[in-house]
Protein backbone atom coordinates (compact mmCIF):
# COMPACT_ATOMS: atom_id res chain seq x y z
CA UNK A 1 0.00 0.00 0.00
CA UNK A 2 1.10 3.37 -0.70
CA UNK A 3 2.17 5.54 2.91
CA UNK A 4 0.50 8.84 3.36
CA UNK A 5 1.21 11.05 6.09
CA UNK A 6 -1.99 12.68 8.01
CA UNK A 7 -1.39 15.86 6.75
CA UNK A 8 -1.64 14.48 3.06
CA UNK A 9 -4.55 12.54 3.98
CA UNK A 10 -6.35 15.68 5.87
CA UNK A 11 -5.26 17.52 2.08
CA UNK A 12 -7.38 15.40 0.14
CA UNK A 13 -10.31 14.70 2.34
CA UNK A 14 -10.56 18.51 2.38
CA UNK A 15 -10.11 18.97 -1.18
CA UNK A 16 -12.25 16.04 -1.62
CA UNK A 17 -15.57 17.71 0.75
CA UNK A 18 -14.92 21.35 -1.59
CA UNK A 19 -15.20 19.70 -4.55
CA UNK A 20 -19.00 17.63 -3.90
CA UNK A 21 -20.19 19.96 -1.88
CA UNK A 22 -19.04 22.97 -4.11
CA UNK A 23 -18.01 25.07 -1.37
CA UNK A 24 -14.19 25.99 -0.22
CA UNK A 25 -13.36 24.39 3.09
CA UNK A 26 -10.57 25.86 5.10
CA UNK A 27 -7.50 23.18 6.69
CA UNK A 28 -9.06 22.69 10.04
CA UNK A 29 -12.36 23.79 9.62
CA UNK A 30 -14.71 22.03 11.39
CA UNK A 31 -17.21 20.66 9.38
CA UNK A 32 -20.27 18.32 10.61
CA UNK A 33 -23.28 16.86 8.95
CA UNK A 34 -26.00 18.11 11.22
CA UNK A 35 -24.72 21.82 11.15
CA UNK A 36 -23.50 21.72 6.99
CA UNK A 37 -26.29 22.50 4.94
CA UNK A 38 -24.77 20.96 1.59
CA UNK A 39 -24.41 17.53 3.17
CA UNK A 40 -27.65 16.01 2.23
CA UNK A 41 -28.30 12.66 1.87
CA UNK A 42 -27.41 12.17 -1.98
CA UNK A 43 -23.90 14.56 -1.35
CA UNK A 44 -22.65 11.75 1.94
CA UNK A 45 -23.10 8.93 -0.71
CA UNK A 46 -20.96 10.78 -3.58
CA UNK A 47 -18.56 11.80 -0.64
CA UNK A 48 -18.18 8.46 0.50
CA UNK A 49 -17.78 6.77 -3.01
CA UNK A 50 -15.21 9.71 -3.97
CA UNK A 51 -13.09 9.06 -0.68
CA UNK A 52 -13.71 5.34 -1.36
CA UNK A 53 -11.81 5.95 -5.08
CA UNK A 54 -9.30 8.25 -3.60
CA UNK A 55 -7.82 6.43 -1.38
CA UNK A 56 -8.46 2.70 -2.68
CA UNK A 57 -10.47 2.11 0.75
CA UNK A 58 -14.12 0.35 1.20
CA UNK A 59 -16.51 1.94 4.25
CA UNK A 60 -18.84 -0.55 5.67
CA UNK A 61 -22.71 -0.11 5.81
CA UNK A 62 -22.26 1.13 9.50
CA UNK A 63 -19.36 3.66 8.62
CA UNK A 64 -21.51 4.51 5.57
CA UNK A 65 -24.50 5.94 7.75
CA UNK A 66 -22.13 6.59 11.05
CA UNK A 67 -19.23 8.72 9.72
CA UNK A 68 -20.48 12.34 10.63
CA UNK A 69 -17.48 14.88 10.69
CA UNK A 70 -14.96 15.32 8.36
CA UNK A 71 -12.78 14.73 11.12
CA UNK A 72 -13.65 11.57 11.79
CA UNK A 73 -13.83 10.30 8.09
CA UNK A 74 -9.64 11.40 7.75
CA UNK A 75 -9.46 9.66 10.88
CA UNK A 76 -11.33 6.76 9.57
CA UNK A 77 -8.94 6.66 6.44
CA UNK A 78 -5.41 7.67 8.31
CA UNK A 79 -6.32 4.04 10.77
CA UNK A 80 -6.88 2.04 7.49
CA UNK A 81 -3.35 3.35 6.26
CA UNK A 82 -1.97 2.89 9.64
CA UNK A 83 -3.34 -1.08 9.78
CA UNK B 1 -55.93 4.80 -2.02
CA UNK B 2 -55.89 1.14 -1.81
CA UNK B 3 -53.21 0.46 -4.68
CA UNK B 4 -51.35 -2.62 -5.76
CA UNK B 5 -47.82 -0.66 -7.18
CA UNK B 6 -45.14 -2.61 -6.21
CA UNK B 7 -41.33 -1.45 -7.50
CA UNK B 8 -38.18 -3.37 -6.95
CA UNK B 9 -34.86 -0.96 -6.70
CA UNK B 10 -31.29 -2.54 -7.06
CA UNK B 11 -31.57 -2.61 -2.91
CA UNK B 12 -34.49 -1.10 -1.81
CA UNK B 13 -38.54 -1.62 -3.38
CA UNK B 14 -41.27 0.63 -2.96
CA UNK B 15 -44.93 -1.54 -1.79
CA UNK B 16 -48.32 -0.84 -0.47
CA UNK B 17 -48.48 0.89 3.00
CA UNK B 18 -50.87 -1.85 4.48
CA UNK B 19 -52.86 -0.85 8.36
CA UNK B 20 -50.29 -3.54 9.03
CA UNK B 21 -47.56 -0.37 9.14
CA UNK B 22 -49.31 1.73 11.17
CA UNK B 23 -47.42 1.17 14.26
CA UNK B 24 -44.03 1.49 12.15
CA UNK B 25 -45.39 4.95 10.76
CA UNK B 26 -46.23 6.29 14.50
CA UNK B 27 -42.40 4.62 15.39
CA UNK B 28 -40.67 6.92 12.70
CA UNK B 29 -42.90 9.83 12.70
CA UNK B 30 -43.04 10.32 16.18
CA UNK B 31 -39.28 10.38 16.23
CA UNK B 32 -37.94 14.15 17.38
CA UNK B 33 -35.15 13.56 15.29
CA UNK B 34 -36.95 12.98 11.68
CA UNK B 35 -40.62 14.60 12.89
CA UNK B 36 -39.66 18.32 12.78
CA UNK B 37 -40.47 19.08 9.68
CA UNK B 38 -43.03 16.67 9.03
CA UNK B 39 -47.10 17.07 9.65
CA UNK B 40 -47.73 15.50 13.26
CA UNK B 41 -48.99 12.40 13.16
CA UNK B 42 -50.60 11.11 16.64
CA UNK B 43 -48.79 8.49 19.02
CA UNK B 44 -52.16 6.87 18.83
CA UNK B 45 -51.66 3.37 16.49
CA UNK B 46 -55.47 2.69 16.35
CA UNK B 47 -55.76 6.42 15.14
CA UNK B 48 -53.31 5.64 12.63
CA UNK B 49 -55.24 2.96 11.41
CA UNK B 50 -58.15 4.52 10.85
CA UNK B 51 -56.30 7.07 9.10
CA UNK B 52 -55.05 4.57 6.65
CA UNK B 53 -58.06 3.41 6.15
CA UNK B 54 -59.25 6.48 5.25
CA UNK B 55 -56.65 6.80 2.81
CA UNK B 56 -57.57 4.04 1.19
CA UNK B 57 -60.88 5.59 -0.05
CA UNK B 58 -58.89 8.58 -0.93
CA UNK B 59 -58.29 9.23 -4.51
CA UNK B 60 -54.61 9.79 -6.24
CA UNK B 61 -53.21 8.90 -2.95
CA UNK B 62 -50.16 6.30 -3.55
CA UNK B 63 -48.95 5.74 0.13
CA UNK B 64 -45.43 3.04 -0.01
CA UNK B 65 -43.45 1.44 2.55
CA UNK B 66 -39.81 1.76 1.95
CA UNK B 67 -38.07 -1.98 2.28
CA UNK B 68 -35.08 -3.61 2.35
CA UNK B 69 -34.95 -5.88 -1.01
CA UNK B 70 -35.07 -9.60 0.57
CA UNK B 71 -35.27 -8.47 3.95
CA UNK B 72 -38.41 -7.21 3.62
CA UNK B 73 -37.14 -4.85 6.52
CA UNK B 74 -39.24 -1.22 6.15
CA UNK B 75 -36.81 1.50 6.22
CA UNK B 76 -39.56 4.02 6.09
CA UNK B 77 -42.05 5.43 3.72
CA UNK B 78 -43.01 7.80 1.17
CA UNK B 79 -46.09 8.88 -0.72
CA UNK B 80 -47.62 10.14 -4.03
CA UNK B 81 -50.36 12.34 -3.41
CA UNK B 82 -53.46 15.24 -4.76
CA UNK B 83 -52.64 13.76 -8.02
CA UNK B 84 -54.53 15.94 -10.94
CA UNK B 85 -55.41 14.13 -13.63
CA UNK B 86 -56.10 16.40 -16.01
CA UNK B 87 -52.90 18.20 -15.42
CA UNK B 88 -50.67 14.58 -14.87
CA UNK B 89 -49.23 16.37 -12.17
CA UNK B 90 -48.87 14.78 -8.52
CA UNK B 91 -46.86 16.21 -5.26
CA UNK B 92 -44.44 13.35 -3.31
CA UNK B 93 -43.74 13.92 0.13
CA UNK B 94 -44.41 11.82 3.45
CA UNK B 95 -40.90 10.85 3.49
CA UNK B 96 -39.51 9.71 6.42
CA UNK B 97 -36.81 7.29 6.61
CA UNK B 98 -35.18 5.69 9.25
CA UNK B 99 -32.02 7.37 10.88
CA UNK B 100 -29.54 5.76 9.15
CA UNK B 101 -30.94 4.33 6.42
CA UNK B 102 -29.10 4.27 2.95
CA UNK B 103 -32.40 4.46 1.25
CA UNK B 104 -32.72 8.41 0.69
CA UNK B 105 -31.47 8.24 -3.11
CA UNK B 106 -32.87 5.30 -3.90
CA UNK B 107 -36.20 5.50 -2.73
CA UNK B 108 -36.49 8.83 -4.53
CA UNK B 109 -35.69 7.20 -7.29
CA UNK B 110 -38.20 4.31 -7.08
CA UNK B 111 -41.05 7.34 -6.41
CA UNK B 112 -39.77 9.18 -9.53
CA UNK B 113 -39.89 6.00 -11.54
CA UNK B 114 -43.35 4.83 -9.88
CA UNK B 115 -44.78 8.45 -11.04
CA UNK B 116 -43.25 9.16 -14.49
CA UNK B 117 -42.84 5.45 -15.70
CA UNK B 118 -46.10 3.35 -14.15
CA UNK B 119 -48.50 6.38 -13.18
CA UNK B 120 -47.26 8.40 -16.30
CA UNK B 121 -47.52 11.33 -14.55
CA UNK B 122 -45.94 14.68 -16.28
CA UNK B 123 -44.63 16.72 -13.29
CA UNK B 124 -44.09 15.36 -10.02
CA UNK B 125 -43.11 18.07 -7.47
CA UNK B 126 -42.25 18.59 -3.49
CA UNK B 127 -42.79 20.74 -1.14
CA UNK B 128 -39.71 21.17 1.64
CA UNK B 129 -39.86 22.88 4.94
CA UNK B 130 -37.09 25.91 3.93
CA UNK B 131 -35.64 25.68 7.51
CA UNK B 132 -34.49 21.79 6.27
CA UNK B 133 -31.71 23.03 4.61
CA UNK B 134 -30.23 19.79 4.06
CA UNK B 135 -33.57 18.53 2.88
CA UNK B 136 -34.16 21.14 0.41
CA UNK B 137 -30.13 20.47 -0.79
CA UNK B 138 -31.39 16.94 -1.55
CA UNK B 139 -33.74 17.78 -3.80
CA UNK B 140 -31.33 20.09 -5.64
CA UNK B 141 -28.68 18.04 -5.67
CA UNK B 142 -30.64 15.47 -7.40
CA UNK B 143 -31.10 17.82 -10.19
CA UNK B 144 -34.42 18.95 -9.26
CA UNK B 145 -35.28 22.73 -10.46
CA UNK B 146 -36.60 25.17 -7.81
CA UNK B 147 -40.03 26.50 -8.84
CA UNK B 148 -40.85 30.09 -8.36
CA UNK B 149 -43.95 29.39 -6.26
CA UNK B 150 -43.49 29.61 -2.42
CA UNK B 151 -46.04 29.45 0.33
CA UNK B 152 -45.85 28.72 4.05
CA UNK B 153 -47.00 25.50 5.94
CA UNK B 154 -48.33 25.14 9.78
CA UNK B 155 -46.61 22.76 11.35
CA UNK B 156 -47.74 21.70 14.85
CA UNK B 157 -48.91 25.49 15.36
CA UNK B 158 -45.45 27.15 13.60
CA UNK B 159 -45.56 28.69 10.57
CA UNK B 160 -42.96 27.82 8.14
CA UNK B 161 -42.20 28.77 4.52
CA UNK B 162 -41.17 25.90 1.94
CA UNK B 163 -39.42 25.85 -0.78
CA UNK B 164 -40.98 24.00 -3.86
CA UNK B 165 -38.89 21.45 -6.44
CA UNK B 166 -40.42 20.52 -9.46
CA UNK B 167 -39.36 17.54 -11.87
CA UNK B 168 -40.64 17.16 -15.95
CA UNK B 169 -41.05 14.66 -17.42
CA UNK B 170 -38.28 15.64 -20.14
CA UNK B 171 -35.76 15.96 -17.19
CA UNK B 172 -36.34 12.79 -15.85
CA UNK B 173 -34.21 10.94 -17.80
CA UNK B 174 -31.07 12.90 -16.66
CA UNK B 175 -32.05 12.85 -12.67
CA UNK B 176 -32.75 9.13 -13.68
CA UNK B 177 -29.22 8.36 -14.52
CA UNK B 178 -27.71 10.24 -11.68
CA UNK B 179 -29.76 8.43 -9.02
CA UNK B 180 -29.58 5.14 -10.46
CA UNK B 181 -25.75 5.41 -10.82
CA UNK B 182 -25.75 6.06 -6.64
CA UNK B 183 -28.28 3.35 -6.15
CA UNK B 184 -25.95 0.38 -7.92
CA UNK B 185 -23.21 1.46 -6.05
CA UNK B 186 -24.92 1.46 -2.54
CA UNK B 187 -26.75 -1.57 -3.14
CA UNK B 188 -23.17 -3.50 -3.64
CA UNK B 189 -22.94 -2.42 -0.23
CA UNK B 190 -26.17 -2.99 1.79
Amino acid sequence: MVTMTRSEIDTIVLETFSLVMKKAFEPGEKVEREKEPAWDSLKHIELIFALEDKFDIRFTEDEMAGLKTMSSIAERIAANYAA
Amino acid sequence: MQHEIRIDGFAFALRPVTTGDAERIVELRSNPQLSRYLHPVSANVSLQREWIQTYFSRPGDYYFAVERRGHETVEGFAGIYDLDPERRRAEWGRWVLEPGSLAAVESALLVYRVAFEMLELDEVYCRTVAENRSGVSFHDSCGLVRSDRTGFVELSGVRFSFIEHRLARGEWPEVKARLSGLAIRIAGRV
